[in-house]
């Protein structure tokens, strides 16, 4: 099976801070790719270098069989590539609306089509009632809303997802979940960050965990799991187990 | 309200101030820093001056030069107030106490406490030593009744900032809704540019000059017609001598006259406006303690005292109505009820296609441009280009000279170019800056760079050179031109346009500044970036050297050669503008790959301080 992205020794300093630390990431096309790590663990960073966010230290990046570091590469692999970043990509100025049809016709799809679309993800979404709102007055749970619409907008063969059911209601988030995977069911990828395991763990097919920018597991959901839950295995993979914690005797003293 | 929360707020205050001016960079720290030790040299220069003032200049003045005097220091004080003020406003928040509320710590306290903390101003802390100082002096040289007007003092300083106090919660409640408060922020802005420009708004009005001008013009005709009649030998000397001495005793006399007139006005229309605005008693109360009398000033301070009080009132109850969310912002936005079908015939601007280029430079250009359009920081910079047509046309209009029609054309290119350069400063020299989070969907998107210069450069267009030819009409009526260079003006103005784009398109790459969302202040100063700026403006003009050349060929060949009435300037600004399409179109090609190597550098500096 060909993969969607691979990188090879991908390392991300920040001065003398080493944030992702020579991981070698094998996402295999058509599957559900869930990347855990506790906070500062290096998910952003990563996911920055694989979109083309965030120019790499040392390493190499492959995305859809491209070489994202051979600029006419990369262009080319972002017409098949939609992102949710961390910070989103929205302009405060502009409604909804009118950032699908840029996002749109920066995909040079036809007007028609981005009309069509638009108004399907818009009222999927449940902003069809908000779209003469600028994003700037966007709650920040509509704001992934509308950047989940712009991703999906150009039909992709690879969705980044940097903690997408971040601030999202449950009622959407029924509703991304079942659309994320529809499309990987039909044969594309997705790449997800998300700190809620429940959710990786109905979505994902396979699970890889990065601590302190070492990729220290990459494998199918199930061989991750090892029988026990996702919730477990993250927290023993992760170094960290709750039972080690020390505890506040203040706080659990009696009044 | 415990004295620990006393020094909790105060330490509060000082934390947030320290760090905002580290994260405002080390270069904003310095002027800070700088600013404040020329604060306290001028506080302290002041005291002294005013107590040498009010013991030896003063005692002497009569109540009426009291009066003005004080008028004059209160002017003073609320201009540099004002412009503190509106510095604050423009700034993000510093302590807003909803906050804080949710603790342990009574309304009213926190209030009360917040109010005090927010005297630490640099306005009061230099110009009150220079008042207390003129009320000291004048004691100490007899006035006695003068130490009444240290409580007037105080009552007016209270009611000042009362009122401030009550201004900003008030402003606080109406930006409680997003759009609302970018509308705010331009219009504090535009107050902000205003009040600075005052000065020299009054100065071009000159409402004290009223007939002077005419009069001397009458004076020096007469004189010019006496002096013709002796060079015509029609007067003798002696009665040449007689009529010069008459004409100027007369000017004399009426100079004189009109003074006195004027004085006399100047008294009235000063006691009339000291008596109707409330700032204007302190210098009643003072006039009035300078001639024995106490009761203005009792009851200035009386009045200042309750109209402070009153402000404070006022601003604690907006302050309780944000805490229990009267101001919530929500239901204030947008109309959210469902909006009627569109007429999915209708051509939305958004989807616009502009002629003549790609549709990634189109759609990049048209939702740049709406984007602009609603942003505050661009309308912002057109606020200073209004106050500089007012300037200018009132400059020229109060000027009353007609230029020599060779410099005309000069000077409507001048004017085109300088509307490019004002509009364009801000919005082409730094265009990344103001995406913020907007500069990723660049990063992200599919599409050449260079198309992404080309439709910011478009979508600035409309502004920048839409103001500019507004500008060059403007000039091009007030003061005709030869048929012929209206056209080679306007080419002139567009070649401006495009050698400024190609400068501001490199200085967006290589020295970016993120800016705070929704104003025109960098959220970080760093030194080399401004400095970049400021040679980016400095160096401006010598770019514009060939598109001028035009021009000058004109002028040296009607000179030296005689050539007059050939339109050279029109046919080689066209030759021009041809050549620098040319340069340009090469010159974007290679900033676009410029911007490919270092979109992520830009991306990091826009987005990790300005979000």
């Amino acid at each position: 099976m060909s993969l969607a992205i691979e990188t090879r020794r991908l390392t991300r300093d920040f001065g003398d801070f080493r944030a992702v630390d020579a991981i070698d990431l094998a996402v295999e096309r058509g599957t559900f790719y869930g990347f855990l790590g506790p906070n500062g663990a290096g998910k952003s960073t990563t996911i920055k270098m694989l979109t083309g966010l965030l120019a790499p230290t040392q390493g190499e990046i492959r995305v859809l069989g491209r070489d994202m570091l051979d600029p006419k590469q990369a262009l080319d692999a972002k017409r098949h590539v939609g992102v949710i970043a961390e910070n989103l990509a929205l302009f405060d100025n502009l409604t909804a609306r009118e950032y699908l049809t840029f996002v749109g016709r920066m995909h040079l799809m036809a007007r028609d089509t981005i009309r069509q679309r638009s108004e399907e993800l818009l009222t999927l979404l449940g902003l069809i009632d908000e779209e003469k709102k600028l994003a700037l007055e966007y709650s920040h749970g509509m704001k992934k809303k509308l950047a989940l619409a712009a991703a999906l907008l150009p039909n992709p063969d690879l969705l980044f997802l940097d903690e997408p059911f971040e601030g999202v209601d449950a009622i959407t988030s029924r509703i991304i979940r079942d659309l994320l995977a529809g499309f990987v069911a039909r044969g594309s990828t997705a790449f997800l960050t998300s700190h809620v395991l429940e959710i990786v763990e109905k979505l994902c097919t396979h699970v890889g965990i990065i601590v302190g920018g070492k990729l220290t597991e990459q494998a199918s959901l199930e061989a991750i799991r090892q029988g026990d839950s996702l919730e477990n295995r993250f927290i023993q993979l992760a170094g960290a187990d709750a039972a080690d914690a020390p505890k506040l005797t203040w706080l659990e003293a009696a009044q | 309200m415990t004295r620990e929360h006393l020094l909790a707020f105060l330490w509060l205050r000082w934390r947030l101030r320290v760090n905002q001016f580290r994260k405002a960079g080390p270069v904003n720290a310095f002027f800070f820093i700088a600013f404040s030790i020329f604060a306290l040299f001028a506080a302290v220069g002041l005291l002294v001056a005013g107590l040498l003032v009010g013991l030896l200049v003063m005692p002497r003045a009569s109540p009426a030069v009291q009066l003005l005097v004080w008028d004059g220091v209160i002017v003073v004080f609320l201009f540099f107030w004002s412009i503190g003020l509106l510095t604050d406003i423009q700034r993000a928040e510093g302590l807003a106490l909803d906050k804080v509320l949710h603790l342990p710590v009574s309304p009213s306290g926190a209030f009360l406490i917040n109010y005090l903390s927010s005297l630490s101003s640099l306005t009061l802390i230099a110009l009150i030593p220079g008042m207390v100082g003129l009320i000291l002096g004048q004691v100490f040289a007899g006035s006695l009744y003068m130490l009444l007007a240290l409580p007037l003092l105080v009552a007016f300083i209270l009611m000042v900032t009362a009122v401030t106090y009550q201004f900003q919660g008030w402003l606080a409640s109406l930006m409680t809704n997003p759009r609302r408060r970018r509308t705010v922020i331009v219009l504090v802005t535009a107050s902000f540019i205003l009040l600075t420009q005052l000065p020299n708004l009054l100065n071009i009005a000159r409402p004290w000059d009223d007939g002077r001008r005419d009069e001397l013009n009458r004076v020096n005709e007469r004189r010019n017609s006496n002096q013709a009649d002796v060079n015509a030998k029609q007067i003798t000397p002696e009665e040449y001598l007689r009529r010069s001495k008459e004409i100027d005793k007369e000017f004399g006399d009426r100079r004189q006259e009109q003074s006195q007139r004027k004085w006399e006005q100047v008294k009235r229309t000063a006691s009339f406006v000291s008596l109707v605005l409330p700032p204007g008693w302190l210098a009643l109360g003072v006039s009035g303690l300078s001639s024995g009398s106490v009761v203005p000033a009792l009851l200035g301070t009386l009045g200042l005292g309750l109209i402070g009080a009153f402000s404070l009132r006022r601003a604690y109850r907006t302050t309780i109505r944000l805490y229990t969310g009267e101001f919530t912002g929500q239901g204030q936005c947008a109309p959210t009820k469902s909006s009627p079908p569109t007429d999915p015939n209708r051509l939305r601007l958004a989807e616009w296609r502009l002629p003549w280029v790609s549709e990634h430079a189109s759609a990049v250009a048209v939702a740049a441009f709406r984007s602009l359009i609603r942003a505050p920081e661009s309308k912002m910079a057109l606020v200073a280009p209004v106050i500089l047509l007012v300037v200018l046309g009132g400059a020229s209009v109060s000027a009353k000279q007609e230029p020599p029609a060779v410099i005309r054309p000069l000077m409507a290119f001048g004017a085109g170019a300088m509307m490019v350069i004002i509009c364009g400063a801000q919005l082409l020299g730094n265009q990344f800056g103001y995406d913020r989070a907007g500069f990723r969907a660049f990063v992200l998107s599919p599409v050449s760079r260079r198309e992404i210069l080309l439709g910011k450069n478009l979508a600035v267009a409309p502004i920048g050179l839409g103001l500019a030819l507004a500008m060059w009409l403007l000039v091009g009526i007030v003061y005709p031109m030869r048929i012929d260079h209206y056209p080679a003006t306007i080419a002139q103005v567009v070649c401006a346009y495009l050698v400024f784009c190609m400068l501001g398109n490199a200085l967006s790459i290589v020295a970016p500044i993120p800016m705070a969302a929704g104003s025109m202040q960098p959220a970080q100063v760093k030194l080399v970036p401004v400095l970049l700026q400021m040679l980016f403006l400095m160096l401006l003009p010598l770019a514009m050297i060939p598109v001028l050349l035009p021009f000058g060929i004109e002028v040296l060949l009607a000179e030296f050669a005689g050539v007059r009435g050939v339109p050279v300037s029109l046919g080689l600004s066209l030759i021009v503008l041809v050549v620098v399409v040319f340069v340009y179109r090469a010159v974007l090609t290679w900033e676009g790959n410029w911007l490919a190597a270092k979109e992520q550098t830009v991306l990091e500096v826009v987005t990790s301080k300005g979000e």
